[in-house]
């Protein structure tokens, strides 16, 4: 492959590669809460509210893609810290059901607001300013994030939150503290990734932010699994280069991305990636058959 | 056994000072708890010294699980306080009872955390004696590490002293029953508490097993470590306890030594009913 080959299948695929990166970092949004047990559905709604901020930023006011972003996390962050103390106090399908009306909330006001965000028209011309290898940069830092916290005290305080509300609280766990944080860091993330698509996409419309995109960041985080940071990446990877190799049943995608929800649920409840414990698990389970089969086994 | 003296890790801070030690040990004042008109817990009062063993019994349903989280603060009182120490922690919420009062516990239904392996259950034991936060993890201080290799030290130390060293690395919930009761035992000893409660820490095991548990608790003996323990096998209780309370229908009907409650009338009256001809 020449170096022209390689340029121009980066021309052809940029914004394909751009698309899969932020449908990675939206998972990874989802990864946060979804670790900690909240199983949250405000992230496409921060998302919105991201890519708004930054685009009204751009277009209006023609500061640099940074500020917008910036400014779009920290409003999300602000709105986030306000909603979490009712919606914390929820569990299972009703922190759902809440979570998911503020995504309703935001995509009404992008359609009504039209001063602000020119109605369903949408935002036209947002410039392009972000690259793939920016938003390569970031998926690996958040991927770190992701992987350094899981392995911490905090990790292990979302994980047995997770797993056993009451037994964390009798080690002595703050729970009501580790579910804020948890949901703020995936308020951020998501923030941060509706700023970086509004960078990416040039057009903002509020029809982007609905029930499908949640149903689509839901695959990617689940496809891939929340046991392992690098899961929901893959995930998003995977399902967003599926249009490229369905590309006959483009107009059925959505309808297909609704039976992966169900098939995965069912057959993959922990994803595609489980984790490297339990793999290095099966991997010493086999390799100590073959090792031991001889002797007998006098271990209790 | 001085397992007890090992477990005692170099950064804890000292809690002890805020605490008045003039009055020492559990007490229990006038506890009612009452589940929508069933009343599971009325008017319980008593006393437990620092370092003592109570053997909590009674038929089923009787309110010993009840008054365990009571203590542990899972569950309020609708009315009634607990003091440890000389404080009052009713009001409490349940992880300050167990980070900053010092109460640690094992559940009746075997509570694992799912999916963790068994030194990563310990270590979530040890959480509030740990400081590091989001910005000392993200940014690898050295306090940080240094705070989880010593956490981790410790932990490996307690399983080793519970006989557990080889399941350090396995997933806590696919081990046997006896193992996970051991290991949740360890975990709640890890953060060495100033009162323990069991909740049937020998229910499913073998007798084996059951030994083995009583061994531990025994080997507390003469420690400051405060215990409750909630069992069914008689001999476990009456070997182990320096108190035992009997509770009936959410009452207490004995308080005392073993040899006392094991003949009061009451007693033998709740177990074994009472005869009509001399009734």
């Amino acid at each position: 492959m020449t170096m022209l080959d390689i340029s121009s299948w980066f021309q052809i695929y940029n914004h394909a590669l751009a698309t899969a990166l932020i449908n990675s970092v939206m998972a990874l949004s989802l990864y946060f809460s979804l670790r900690a047990g909240i199983f949250n559905l405000s992230a496409v709604g921060f998302m919105a509210l991201g890519a708004y901020t930054s685009g009204i930023f751009a277009i209006r006011l023609g500061t640099p893609s940074v500020v917008g972003i910036g400014v779009g996390v920290i409003i999300s962050l602000i709105i986030g810290s306000i909603l979490v103390y009712p919606i914390l106090r929820l569990r299972g399908h009703y922190l759902a059901i809440a979570t998911l009306s503020f995504g309703g909330i935001v995509q009404a006001l992008a359609l009504n607001l039209d001063g602000l965000t020119n109605g369903p028209a949408g935002l036209i011309g947002v410039p392009v300013t972000v690259e793939v290898w920016h938003l390569s940069i970031i998926v690996a830092m958040l991927v770190y994030l992701a992987w350094i916290l899981t392995s911490s005290r905090t990790g292990r305080a979302w994980d047995a939150i997770r797993t056993d509300l009451s037994a964390a609280r009798a080690v002595g766990i703050n729970v009501e503290h580790y579910r804020l944080v948890s949901f703020l860091i995936s308020t951020a993330i998501a923030a941060l990734g509706g700023g970086l698509w509004a960078h990416v996409n040039r057009v903002i419309v509020p029809f982007e932010f609905g029930f499908p995109q949640l149903t689509f960041v839901l695959v990617n985080t689940l496809l891939g699994g929340i046991s392992h940071p690098v899961g929901p990446v893959i995930g998003a990877v995977l399902v967003s280069t599926m249009p490229e190799w369905l590309d006959k049943f483009e107009q059925f995608r959505e309808m297909i991305i609704g039976f992966l929800l169900v098939a995965i649920v069912i057959y993959l409840p922990n994803g595609l990636v489980t984790s490297f414990s339990n793999f290095r698990l099966i991997w010493t389970k086999v390799f100590r058959k073959i090792e031991t089969k001889p002797r007998s086994s006098g271990n209790e | 056994m001085s397992d007890h003296e090992i477990t005692k890790p170099i950064y804890v801070q000292d809690i002890k000072t805020h605490m008045d030690t003039k009055v020492n040990g559990l007490e229990l004042k006038a506890i009612a708890k009452s589940f929508s008109g069933l009343t599971a817990l009325n008017n319980v009062s008593f006393k437990l010294s620092r370092g003592a063993v109570l053997g909590l019994i009674g038929p089923n349903g009787a309110g010993k699980t009840t008054l365990l989280n009571t203590v542990s603060g899972l569950s309020k009182p609708d009315s009634g306080e607990v003091w440890l120490d000389g404080v009052n922690i009713t009001d409490w919420p349940a992880h300050q009872i167990a980070a900053v009062g010092g109460i640690s516990r094992t559940f009746q239904n075997i509570r694992m955390f799912q999916g963790m392996t068994v030194l990563e259950n310990v270590l979530t034991g040890l959480h509030a004696k740990l400081n590091s936060g989001i910005f000392s993890t993200v940014f690898r201080l050295s306090k940080e590490s240094d705070e989880e290799r010593n956490a981790r030290k410790l932990a490996m130390e307690t399983l080793v002293s519970l006989g557990l060293e080889q399941y350090c690395n396995r997933q806590a919930d696919q081990l046997s029953y006896g193992i996970q009761r051991r290991v949740e035992i360890a975990r709640a000893l890890v953060s060495s508490p100033r009162l323990l409660l069991l909740d049937e820490p020998t229910a499913g095991m073998t007798p084996r097993e059951t030994n083995e548990v009583m061994e531990l608790v025994q080997s507390f003996r003469g420690s400051d470590l405060t215990i409750v323990v909630i069992e069914h096998k008689a001999g476990f209780i009456m070997n182990i306890s320096d108190q035992v309370i009997v509770l009936n229908f959410g009452t207490v009907i004995a308080n005392g030594q073993p040899e006392d409650v094991r003949n009061h009338p009451r007693v033998i009256e709740a177990y074994l009913g009472v005869d009509d001809a001399h009734a």
